[in-house]
């Protein structure tokens, strides 16, 4: 007899559907499966027979055949376990073929019965609506996660008994009830910029960054509390949308990397990978076709710390996500693109010994060693960083007695302000058809701050993307302001944030 | 722009100079100070027994004869080829001054172990001159100090005197050129050689506005041993010798003791007491050096008087870039907290009242008109040029 179960694989970071056909016909007794299976779907075999006997239904010694269509596409995880299992319980008379259609069902088996947690089920959760499909059978784990797109139906599956049973009307399971997607509440954030004291300037860079979402590096000795910083940019982004918030919780799901139980994800992901990541684990691909630091940092922060100490292939691997906010990964079975939309914020030391200006120790390196460090970071990839700020060490009275900082609550709101009047200038722009060239091209520029500018690009032997990037710099300064052209206080505090422009070998 | 000449101050008088060099006396010189063992004080005894460097090449195993390295000597004496060394030394535009040219630096002669041979790259003169030494590793402080000394001594037609290495050496050099005067650096390599090799644009702005001296042929590459005899050629060329910073074992100090030596006037300039950088300048004051804290201190102690600052005539500092009016109340403000010495950028916004975004604004303004700098750490310091003016 013939059987067919709705499922889905993940394939990059969507779910394709996956038609699971079982025939169970005469013969010598076997179990095969065919259809692209990778090896864990290939094991898939030996937990659904255990879990079918042990959940008290009977695995009759005939010829079983699973095809998995589409036949071209491969297949990957344990997650078509519990189609497989319900395709040979319809396929041996065991469950009726009308109580499985149009029902899309994953998740893993265990030898007992039970049903485990898998990756991506809210990618699952988008393809079951897309396929308009009468519901959705996930692990009990993920239940929360998947009702959280709101796509259909969704029941927690416990055990393979539960869901024949829930199947048949015998026990039905109520569904698991989904978030709204209003702007999700925020997770209590242990953060907070009220805990930075001093640094003023860096403080400063980390708002004009929020605002503009620009990429920023700081340049400071050890200890100066510039990851303490990094950590601290998503607290001042504007929150989540919903739809964000669904695009990110896809994203750790499909990686695997999101906490069972877990809803929505709704704070700003912060990414920190070591320096000696590899590019595969910072650009994304290997041979599953994962998710990247660079795609898990999407609508968040991605945190370089030792910047100069990075890959050069991964770091010239960044370009082009940082310019397009996707990234494309080319693999033999196909190309995957990954969202990749993040905040750069990367740290360094002024040199190699890393005491460089620090008053409480000396510097032992040579002007030579210095360039040589200096020279490990790309130009096209320092082109891309529009802030760079100095953390110098603050004296340590101010650390114990000094004030506490503004709240991360307080510079949000400016942030928030801020990218609001960008947008609202962008879309102004494009209804009247204005295609802007020129240093005009994000917003109005006072003559004499054009002329401000055109003077210190020569005394500071500015290139032309750097002035181009002040000017922009100066644009986010100004919107923080609610100034309508930019003028030249703008400007002089956007040339502020070029100090590796300023460090010539020549300095004394 | 060169009001003072020689023989004002404390040095000892130079002896007459004599007639120029014919070639064989020059050559002969450059043959002797390629001796293995043999020093310039011994260099000096011989010349003035036999008469003439000449005689003394000619006739050298008669003076070495007692010498326990006689032998080693008189295989070196064999082998050198003075006329070579000196054609390769004009090749590249060097000049060779031995001690009876009349261009030799008189102050020079008259140290007890002159240099035999001096190789220039540029050219020297006889101007008041005074020796800036310290750290290589400065603090905000001490490039400040030496910058500001040397600025205003060169703006009184001081020529500043230092050793072209990092730290003190280089801001005084550079703040030298700065004010409008000139400035020689005496080097521990050939007077080609570039070291430290950032400095090689700074060296060739030298060569054309005061000289590169060194005592050792062309093409000597620095070693450790050759800056303690450079070091006596620097307090040896100077009236005076200025220590801004330096640690104990400082080497400003040997500096110090050639300049002694050699009857130079010692100034130090006072330092944080919490700075390991001060205890030079300090322990030298605790012994009776001149006290100093500004360039009028030198120029007393030298004997030098102090000149009416009235129409002063440095370059202007680079100006295209205009001070917009709605900046002008707080950038004078800034530089007035900035008299008092560096300040970093979250102390000088503190002490100003001011924002992270005002200050940073105003800090690049004034960094562009010239009038304050910037260094690594976020130091803000006010640049030599920019005092004086307001914003």
């Amino acid at each position: 007899m013939l059987a067919a179960v709705l499922s889905a694989t993940i394939v990059g970071l969507e779910a394709l559907p996956v038609s699971v056909e079982v025939d169970v016909g005469p013969g010598l007794p076997t179990f095969a499966i065919v259809g692209l299976p990778d090896p864990a779907v290939q094991e898939a075999r030996e937990r659904v027979r255990s879990a079918i006997r042990n959940s008290c239904y009977e695995i009759p010694p005939r010829r079983t055949i699973v095809n998995l269509a589409p036949g071209d596409r491969r297949k990957e995880g344990p997650a078509l376990d519990l189609p497989i299992a319900l395709a040979v319980l319809v396929a041996t008379g065991q469950l009726a073929q009308h109580a499985v259609a149009g029902h899309l069902a994953v998740g893993e088996l265990g030898l007992d019965g039970s049903v485990r947690s898998i990756p991506g089920v809210l990618a699952v959760a988008q393809a079951a609506r897309a396929l308009h499909a009468r519901s959705l059978l996930v692990p009990e784990a993920n239940a929360r996660e998947a009702a959280a797109g709101e796509e259909v139906p969704v029941y927690a599956i416990p055990t393979l008994r539960a869901a024949v049973q829930h199947l048949q009307g015998t026990h039905p399971i109520r569904p698991t009830q989904g978030s709204v997607l209003e702007p999700p509440p925020e997770d209590a954030t242990p953060d907070d910029l009220a805990e930075v004291r001093g640094a003023g300037a860096a403080r400063r860079a980390l708002e004009i960054a929020g605002a503009g979402g620009h990429n920023l590096l700081l340049i400071g000795p050890p200890g100066v509390g510039k990851t303490m910083l990094a950590r601290r940019l998503p607290t001042i982004l504007p929150r989540l949308s919903g739809a964000e918030a669904v695009e990110v919780t896809k994203i750790y799901s499909v990686a695997g990397l999101l906490p069972a139980w877990q809803g929505l994800i709704t704070r700003r992901p912060f990414r920190a990978p070591h320096h000696t990541a590899s590019a595969p684990a910072i650009v994304g691909g290997g041979s599953g076709v994962r998710p990247g630091e660079i795609t898990l940092a999407h609508h968040g922060v991605l945190f370089l710390d030792e910047l100069p100490e990075f890959r050069h292939d991964v770091l010239e691997g960044l370009r082009q996500p940082m310019e397009d906010g996707i990234v494309v990964v080319a693999r033999i079975h196909g190309t995957v693109r990954f969202p990749a939309r993040f905040s750069l914020v990367a740290a360094m030391n002024p040199c190699p010994c890393g005491y460089r200006g620090d008053h409480r120790r000396d510097c032992t390196c040579t002007p030579g060693r210095l360039q040589q460090y200096l020279a490990r970071l790309s130009g096209p990839l320092l082109d891309r960083i529009d802030l760079h700020v100095e953390v110098p060490r603050p004296p340590t009275d101010e650390l114990l007695s000094g004030d506490p900082g503004e709240p991360s609550s307080a510079v949000r709101a400016r942030v928030t302000a801020a990218r609001m009047r960008a947008t609202t200038r962008a879309a102004a722009c494009q209804a009247e058809g204005l295609l802007l060239r020129g240093p005009q091209r994000w917003g109005p520029v006072s003559a004499e701050a054009l002329a401000f500018l055109r003077a210190a690009a020569d005394r500071l032997v500015l290139a032309a993307r750097a002035t181009e990037r002040v000017l922009r710099v100066a644009r986010t300064i100004a919107d923080l302001e609610d100034a309508e052209a930019v003028a030249v206080r703008h400007l002089a505090e956007a040339l502020r944030y070029r100090v590796l422009d300023r460090w010539a070998p020549q300095a004394p | 722009m060169l009001p003072y000449r020689m023989g004002f101050g404390g040095a000892p008088p130079a002896p007459e100079a004599p007639a120029p060099a014919s070639g064989d006396e020059v050559a002969a010189w450059v043959g002797l100070s390629r001796l293995p063992g043999v020093g310039p004080r011994t260099i000096a005894g011989w010349v003035d027994r036999a008469g003439s460097a000449r005689a003394v090449w000619q006739h050298l195993p008669a003076f070495i004869q007692k010498r326990a390295e006689a032998a080693e000597i008189v295989a070196a004496w064999k082998k050198v080829d003075p006329a070579a060394i000196l054609e390769g030394a004009r090749s590249l535009g060097l000049t060779v001054l031995v001690p009876c040219d009349p261009g030799f630096p008189s102050l020079l002669r008259a140290i007890p172990d002159p240099p035999p041979v001096l190789y220039v790259r540029g050219s020297l003169d006889e101007a008041a001159s005074v020796a800036v030494v310290g750290s290589r590793r400065a603090t905000p402080y001490g490039l400040a100090v030496a910058e500001r000394l040397a600025f205003d001594l060169a703006q009184e037609g001081v020529t500043i005197v230092s050793g072209l290495a990092r730290g003190i050496d280089s801001a005084a050099h550079k703040a030298a050129l700065d004010g409008g005067g000139r400035t020689v650096a005496v080097l521990g390599c050939g007077a080609d050689v570039t070291y430290p090799p950032e400095h090689r644009r700074l060296a060739e702005t030298i060569a054309t506005r005061g000289a590169l001296v060194s005592e050792f042929p062309p093409g000597t590459p620095p070693l450790p041993g050759h800056f303690p005899r450079r070091n006596r050629l620097i307090s040896g060329l100077a009236l005076g010798v200025v220590v801004v910073e330096g640690a104990v074992d400082s080497g400003a100090l040997m500096t110090v003791d050639y300049a002694l030596d050699q009857g130079r006037e010692v100034f130090a300039v006072p330092g944080s007491i919490f700075s390991p950088r001060s205890s030079a300048p300090h322990n030298l004051l605790r012994q009776g050096a001149c006290m100093t804290e500004s360039a009028d201190d030198i120029l007393a102690g030298l004997g030098l008087g102090s000149s009416a600052r009235s129409g002063r005539s440095g370059p202007g500092a680079p100006c295209g870039v205009q001070a917009p009016s709605e900046c002008a109340e707080g950038a004078a403000l800034l530089l007035a907290l900035l008299e008092g010495g560096p300040l970093r950028l979250d102390e000088l916004a503190a002490q100003a009242s001011l924002s992270a975004a005002e200050v940073g604004a105003l800090v690049t303004i004034l960094e562009l008109r010239g009038l304050i700098r910037t260094l690594p750490g976020q130091m803000v310091m006010r640049s030599p040029a920019g005092r004086g003016r307001d914003g």
